[in-house]
């Protein structure tokens, strides 16, 4: 069935960002009385010994550890991340000083007169080094940020009495935002309040952020989010840890002071996708089913938590992917490394969950000579089953149409047979979820999202939240849901530009929040506000978050009860053609199913599937990123290798109907869930063209021809 | 100091630089790159700079001397325009970065450059071109293999440009024996992806069978070695062979490849990868012209 609301509309920003005249930052100040350049630790672990400062000449600053009026600490889930280093360095990377003045070329000549000394300590690098404690403990007694345990019935028995039992280990490596924008903010002190414009997807995070380090009433904080041109994760927290020194600069100078990161800098210094090792053991029957599952499942924190422990919980929380198995037992850690730390990204642990799970199906029906797309079937979730966390499915569970749907478009059954007679051609299948919104009670306790609806005399409606603008269509649905509960025209409607001294926190941009959390305050406002319409009268709407009913209570110490209150589901098709000289990978065709409640514009949906196929296409086959000692290998545009138009066919998908009784108009997320499938697809297609079991993303036509070739 | 100098003809261009030894800019197209700057800073350049672009007597494509002959600042989609150009090259140059790009770069350029991984290079190879330099001495021709003697290092001197890259007629010729189907081409180039990618490795291939012999028969690997590997010698052993034995043949000379193709371990590819897939390119083209009909 196709709602009213799906009709696709111009979106708001279409005409200015298509005709390049939408202001983002650098556009907005393309010049500034200050310049700021960071001066970073060139070693990953280590002790700072001395530094040498050049003479400055009148007007710049060295900016650093001494000069913080508050702590030295940026606040994100825990506040071991310091503004500058100061007397230890934990990266390759790490901030220690912000030069600070008007004229570039001079600010390069000091940065480059900085003499550093330190007493390198012996970093770790893999997930082995940090449990082995290679150079000693960094964080806590373990080097584990986060420990989570699930313990889903009871695997003891099941494993006692398995006829089999199988494992196998699953990695997926870095992957890089590589938004168009690069890291870019701008601050300036008026009156008594620090003011920062940036470039972000979470402006409260930043106030947040900064509070501790400046010393200053939240208040006297003011964050102004710039149109944001590309974020994916990459704006969730990076911009706390510009901001802090930033702020520290102006708190001291006084005066504007703009950092803009250079693509180069941007590659080699922010933050990246958590690597990821999944090892599975798995209790068999003598038929072959599934009795239970033994996961461990590690995550590569890098050298500071940022948001590690929530990336954790989600790749926890997934692990289970769409299946309803009884008996589960994870344990799920992230570990601190000597490398640049690893932060959200869109899909934010699921991706490496899915990745993990749909290989080791694909592992398992292999092992017991079944067809992989018939082994699933007795599993797949239905309305009512358990989750993982002892949680319901809530929703009705489309997995049978969306796979009759799949199957029709795809030809994957027919090929999938033909392809066993045919070297060099494949073709996948994966199946997926992801949660909306934040996990457990964190919207209820954590967030409690907050959005004004103002109406003028002129009958214009205003929508006041945080959550920003960044591509993925955010100011037009929400526009969308008002006018359509007010039922006024959509250009009546207008979402004003996130700023902190204006709008009420309505949470993050995270999470698959937006349009199923957030976006179902816009709908309760907005028919409110039509009870209570004067027409030519100024009128308000406050609108806080309210749980929906019905949930099982969440308990964050069990780690029990309903993580999410929907999911939204995906299943996707992936063909490839494998040359059998080179091992280069040609995918013939990409189609995707999904099931993302009601989609509020089809248009934006279908960008958004697009889009994130493309992406994790990428993840899986080319975005290669390799940290050796520390640095990452790959350090410009030509060497990191993200997708072209020529690269990947474009994906044919369908969207079938469930509507949310508690998202906008029947909305879930749609821009986390798309990117999730791609990978597993991807590989098990490849994994049927050569022949060979593949365990590891990105697949690249090397480790193709390592696997196939014995170099004879 | 850093100069930047815009000579109007090629007389005072070559003044100029035996003068000051300014690097000679083209395209910009690995320069600029190369030498990026902090965003509206100008580019890090060691030394002087002098345009070339501007040079009218350095854009011409034209037959003379028994060669086809491409001015120095000719720009590789000028060049791709020509009906004229051997497909060697012009397969070679289609695949090279974008257009937008191909607008600026100059072919001289791309192989004064000399990386490993130049995309023009294995056809220039093959096709026994050569490069022009000229000073206000004179000028003296050098094979472009000759030409190139390190990664990132070639025989220039100081007072010299690239006037032209000359490619002998005998080899553009090629197009007619191939409309007879007598002589095989191939372009390959492995990249990091489809479009827009750097090589990981690229090659070019070329054979001429007639009356089921082989009467010419050369290969060109690049990115697998410090510089262009071709091996003359070793195609000798392979000429006037008989396409019917040349699979067995090729056994005993595919060692000689063996030990040339030494590739390293970098940020697009290993040596491991790069050294099979150089050998099993090899190998499909041998058995490609093993596998031909007989004439």
């Amino acid at each position: 069935m196709s709602h009213p609301i799906s009709r696709s509309v111009r979106r708001k920003d279409a005409v200015d960002k298509a005709a390049g005249k939408c202001m983002y930052l650098s556009d907005l100040y393309p010049s500034a009385p200050l310049y700021g350049r960071c001066f970073y630790s060139s070693i990953a672990r280590g002790r700072i010994v001395s530094r040498k400062l050049p003479p400055l000449p009148e007007g710049y600053w060295i900016v650093g550890a001494s000069d913080i009026p508050g702590k030295n600490s940026l606040h994100m889930l825990i506040e071991d991340w310091p503004v500058f280093a100061d007397t230890h360095v934990r990266y390759l990377g790490q901030i220690i000083y912000l030069v600070v003045g008007p004229d570039k070329q001079k600010i390069l000549e000091i940065l480059e007169a900085i003499e550093v000394e330190y007493e390198e300590e012996t970093p770790c690098y893999t997930l082995e080094e940090s449990a082995a404690l290679v150079g000693g403990a960094q964080h806590g007694e373990d080097n584990v940020y986060t420990r989570y345990d699930i313990n889903l019935g009871d695997i003891v028995e099941p494993f006692k009495k398995a006829a089999r039992v199988l494992e196998n280990e699953y990695y997926t490596g870095y992957q890089e935002h590589v938004y168009m924008e690069p890291q870019s903010m701008y601050g300036e002190w008026l009156d008594d309040s620090f003011v920062l414009h940036a470039s972000a997807q979470c402006p409260y995070y930043i106030r947040k952020s900064l509070k501790g380090a400046l010393g200053m009433d939240p208040e006297k904080i003011r964050v102004i989010q710039t149109a944001t041109g590309g974020a994916f994760g990459g704006k969730e927290h990076f911009p706390d840890v510009l901001a802090g020194p930033l702020a520290v600069a102006v708190y001291k100078i006084r005066k504007p002071v703009k950092i803009v990161l250079d693509r180069k800098e941007d590659l080699a210094y922010t933050v990246k996708r958590h690597p990821s090792a999944v090892h599975f053991r798995t209790a068999l029957d003598s038929d072959g089913n599934i009795l239970a599952h033994d996961i461990d499942l590690r995550l590569d924190g890098g050298a500071f938590a940022s948001c590690s422990a929530v990336v954790l919980a989600r790749a926890v929380f997934t692990i289970g992917n769409v299946y309803n198995i009884p008996h589960i037992r994870v344990c799920g850690r992230a570990y601190c490394t000597n490398k640049p730390p690893s932060d959200a990204f869109r899909g934010f642990g699921a991706p490496q969950a899915v990745f993990a799970m749909e290989s080791h199906m694909n592992y398992l029906a292999c092992e017991t000579g079944t067809d992989p797309l018939e082994y699933r079937q007795p599993y797949l979730f239905k309305q009512g089953d358990v989750t993982i966390t002892e949680g319901r499915v809530h929703e009705k569970v489309l997995l049978p149409e969306m796979t009759e749907r799949i199957l029709e478009m795809s030809g994957y059954r027919e090929k999938h047979e033909e392809y066993k007679n045919i070297p060099g051609k494949g073709i996948g299948l994966s199946y997926f979820l992801h949660g909306c919104g934040f996990t457990g009670n964190g919207e209820r306790d954590l967030i409690k999202a907050r959005i004004y609806l103002k109406k003028n005399e002129e009958d214009r409606v205003f929508i006041y939240g945080s959550n920003v603008e960044m591509g993925q269509g955010l100011m037009t649905t929400f526009c969308k849901v008002a006018s359509r509960a007010l039922d006024i025209p959509f250009d009546q409607v207008e979402y004003v530009q996130p700023d902190t001294a204006v709008v009420p926190d309505s949470g993050p941009t995270v999470a698959s929040r937006s349009i199923s959390v957030v976006g179902f305050l816009v709908q309760k406002a907005a028919e409110k506000l039509k009870d209570q319409w004067v027409s030519g009268q100024a009128q308000e709407i406050i609108q806080d978050y309210e749980p929906p009913e019905g949930l099982v209570e969440w308990d964050q110490d069990a780690l029990k009860g309903d993580a999410y209150p929907a999911y939204s589901w995906g299943i996707n098709v992936i063909e490839v053609e494998v040359d059998p000289v080179t091992c280069e990978v040609d995918t013939k065709g990409v189609w995707g199913v999904y099931d993302v409640g009601v989609p509020i514009d089809r248009q934006i949906v279908e960008g958004q599937i697009n889009g994130g196929m493309v992406q994790a296409l990428g993840y899986s086959h080319l975005e290669k990123l390799e940290c050796r000692n520390g640095r990452f290998s790959q350090a410009t545009m030509a060497d990191y290798i993200i997708p072209t138009s020529m690269d990947f066919p474009s994906t044919q998908s369908d969207i079938l109907d469930n509507p949310f009784e508690y998202g906008a108009f029947g909305a879930k997320g749609a821009g986390e869930m798309v990117f999730d499938g791609a990978a597993p697809a991807f590989t098990a297609a490849v994994s049927q063209a050569v022949d060979a079991v593949i365990d590891e993303i990105p697949v690249l036509p090397e480790t193709i021809m390592e696997l196939t070739d014995e170099g004879q | 100091m850093v100069e930047f100098y815009y000579p109007e003809t090629l007389n005072e261009a070559l003044e100029l630089r035996s003068r000051t030894g300014a690097l000679p800019l083209t395209g910009g197209t690995d320069l600029m790159v190369r030498y990026e700057n902090w965003s509206s800073l100008p580019p890090r350049f060691p030394g002087s700079i002098m345009a070339l672009k501007q040079l009218n007597e350095l854009h011409y494509i034209r037959e003379e001397d028994d060669c086809l002959c491409i001015g120095g600042a000719t720009a590789m989609n000028r060049i791709l325009e020509d009906p004229r150009i051997p497909e060697a090259l012009a397969l070679a140059l289609d695949e090279i970065a974008a257009p937008s790009l191909r607008n600026l770069a100059s072919l001289a350029g791309n192989i004064q450059n000399a990386s490993p991984a130049a995309d023009s290079l294995p056809p220039l190879i093959v096709m026994d071109a050569s490069v022009r330099l000229v000073s206000s001495a004179g000028s003296r021709d050098l094979p472009v293999q000759e030409f190139i003697t390190a990664p990132g290092r070639t025989v220039l001197q100081q007072d010299e440009l690239i006037e032209s890259v000359r490619i002998p007629l005998s080899f553009v010729r090629q197009a007619d024996a191939r409309q007879a189907e007598k002589s095989t081409i191939v372009y390959r180039k492995v990249g990091t992806r489809k479009a827009n990618a750097l090589s990981k490795l690229s090659v070019c291939f070329f054979a001429h069978c007639e009356d089921g012999e082989v009467k010419d028969i050369r290969m060109a690997l690049g990115a697998v070695a410090a510089t262009v590997v071709r091996l003359q010698k070793a195609e000798e052993k392979l000429k006037g062979i008989s396409c019917g034995e040349l699979e067995t043949v090729w056994k005993s000379v595919k060692r000689d490849f063996e030990k040339a193709v030494r590739p390293i371990d970098d940020q697009r590819s290993t040596a491991f990868y790069r050294k099979r897939t150089a050998l099993r390119l090899l190998d499909d083209f041998i058995s490609r012209l093993q596998d031909q009909p007989s004439a």
